[in-house]
Parts: C-alpha cells; structure tokens; sequence
C-alpha cells in the first residue's frame, strides 16, 4: 500500500469501527433489565379466608420482571436517571410506566 | 482569502445556528448522543449528552457501544471541529470571552486534565461508586449546574448544592483570564475528541513551500497552539483561525495523506 495512503485508511477504519459500534448498539445488543409491571395484577382473593371488615387488604410487593431494552432506551434512561444498578448487579427501572422528564441530579 | 476576524465572526454565527439544533424542544431525541457537550438535563436539550451517558454506562457496568461509537465516527471524521463550531458550550465561553480582559496563556501540558477528568470523573468513579454518589460526574458538571441546575432552581427555588455553584464560579472566572479554559484543560469530550484531529479525514495541512517562518499564525491562534509544527495535535480545537492567514500555508482538507 503507499504509504500516503495509509492516513486515509486509517481513518476509514476508525470510522467504520464507529458505525459499527453504532449499529450494534442500536439494532443487535439487548440488556435484560428488571421492571415493576405498569399495572400489577390484582392478587385473586382465598374465599377460605375470612375478610376482615375495614381492614383494607396490604398490596403486596410488586414482582419484579425481566424486561429486555435496546441500548437506544438506555441512552434515553441515561438521560433521565431512570437505571439503577442493584448490589445483586442486575439493573433495575426506577419508574413505572413512563420515565422521568428530568434527570435526577 | 478570508482574515482571521472575518472567520471568527462566520464561527460564531455558525456556533449559533447549531444551537438551534441543540436546544431545540421540537427536536426530541434522547435514544441518540449529541456529538457536542449538552447537558441532557436541560428543559430544552435535544439529545443525551454523550459524557453523561459514558457516566451512566460506567456505572451501571455496562459498555456503551453507542456512545462510543457516535464518539468514533465524529473524532475519525472531523475531530474536534465541533469543540471549534457547534459546541453550545463553546459558544458560551466565546461570547463571555469579547468582554474585553486581559486573557493569559494556559500551559500545554494542563491540557492533559481532560484525559484525568475522562478518566477519573467519568468512568472510574461511577464505576466503584454509581449514580447516587456525590461525586457522581453529573453531579459536580459545571455544563449540568449552568444548563439544568439553573433553570430548575428559576422553576422551583431550590438551589443547586454549594460544590455545584463554586465550581461553576471557578470556571467562569476562569473564562474572563483564559480563552476556552474548560474545553482546554477540563473538557472530557474535547479531550477523546481532539485524540481524533491526528487521524481524522478532515485535517489541517501544512505547506511548507508557501510558509515564509514569520509566526503569525501561532500569534494569532487563540488557543496557543505551536504551529505550524503541531498542526493537527490534541490542542487544536479546530476554530480554522489559521487557515484564513494571508500566506496560505495551513489549509484545512478532506484528503489525508494528501
């Protein structure tokens, strides 16, 4: 190859480099993350336990589900705090249903 | 040939309309990286700050291929032509730098503050420590506390922490005794973007034939660049003041190797 070229190509190939970490990260790369369910679904009730009158039932703590996301919706999540990293070193979705309109800090 | 006064007035009326692109709230696009330092947090921001995501990614312990790769593409194509003329923040310091001080030189080697802030404040801190600590980049980002922090406490009345508005103070000072401090000695972007002017498509050349020696470009170069020996290095913010000397010998070009 001349030698005067060889700018030339190397400049190609870090900008090829470039669009293909940008394609990979748009349209291949998934991460699972955990998300609470928008709407968790009603716990269905024991008929073969007694209902106590006034005593409101306690909502029990939503599961959790695994939820797999582009890495375009963790730029958008980036930009609103809305991934947090679990001791367990899973990431989890701070909001339910639609994210934040601003970034946390 | 356009003088060099003449170019920087185009500069800033460049720097100018792609603000419009930057702060454009018809124009809402956060799954992309801007290729300029933005806060993303500000109530008009277009797109994610790419800083701010590198932070996040680190944290989160995850690599941030587009990031990344929205760094790559612009540094290998025009390097850090963007720190030069599209960057808001850029524009900021430009426009505070015409009041008129007395502006003193920054040393060369203070310009590798960018590589220990990239290092250090974006990727290792986060990455041991993650989002909810105070030393959070985003936390301490003087673009965040004059972009967002501001404007929320207009909205709200709170203000931002103390470190925020010390930091911010720091550095506005700064901008009335040197030119561009931030991007110079403290910018993480400008710092991964200007690794790029030595490899990039669109680069300065020197021609040696035309140069008669007399310096008037170094003189004139606001960003105390040596040239017309280190064309091309990581000092150069691409403003293309040298481009526009009489003489000719430093031309921008698409051709590298050329």
């Amino acid at each position: 190859m001349p030698r005067r070229l060889l700018p030339l190509v190397r400049a190609l190939a870090g900008l090829l480099l470039g669009l293909a970490c940008l394609g990979y990260g748009y349209a291949v790369r998934k991460v699972t993350v955990l998300a609470e369910p928008a709407q968790p679904a009603a716990a269905p009730e024991d008929p073969s336990l007694p209902s106590i009158p006034g005593e409101p039932a306690l909502p029990s703590p939503a599961a959790k589900v695994p939820l797999v996301v582009t890495e375009g919706e963790m730029v958008r999540d980036a930009t609103v705090g809305g991934l947090a990293r679990l001791p367990d070193g899973q990431l989890a979705r701070t909001y339910v249903g639609s994210p934040a309109q601003a970034c946390p800090t | 040939m356009a003088s060099p006064r003449r170019f920087a007035r185009v500069r800033g009326w460049v720097q100018a309309a792609f603000l419009a692109i930057w702060l454009n709230p018809l124009l809402y696009l956060p799954v992309v990286c801007g290729p300029v330092y933005h806060c993303h947090a500000c109530p008009l921001s277009a797109f994610a700050c790419p800083i701010g995501v590198l932070a996040n990614f680190s944290a989160w312990h995850v690599f941030p291929f587009v990031a990344v790769g929205t760094l790559l593409v612009v540094a290998m194509s025009i390097g850090a032509l963007v720190c030069g003329w599209a960057c808001p923040f850029g524009l900021v310091q430009d426009l505070l730098a015409r009041i008129p001080t007395r502006k003193f030189r920054i040393p060369i080697w203070l310009g590798h503050g960018r590589y220990a802030v990239l290092v250090i404040l974006v990727l290792a801190l986060p990455f041991w420590l993650g989002t909810e600590s105070k030393l959070f980049f985003c936390r301490l980002c003087p673009v965040a506390t004059l972009e967002s922090a501001l404007p929320e406490t207009v909205k709200t009345g709170v203000l931002p922490s103390a470190p925020r508005l010390v930091i911010l103070a720091l550095l506005v000072a700064a901008i009335f005794l040197y030119r561009r401090p931030w991007c110079r000695v403290l910018c993480p972007l400008g710092g991964l973007l200007t690794l790029g002017n030595r490899w990039s498509l669109f680069r300065l050349r020197w021609e040696k034939a035309r140069c008669n020696h007399c310096g008037k470009c170094a003189r004139d170069c606001p960003f105390g660049v040596e040239l017309p020996e280190r064309l091309n290095s990581v000092q150069c913010l691409r403003c293309l003041e040298c481009t526009g000397e009489k003489c000719g010998a430093l031309r921008s070009t698409w051709r590298p190797g050329q």
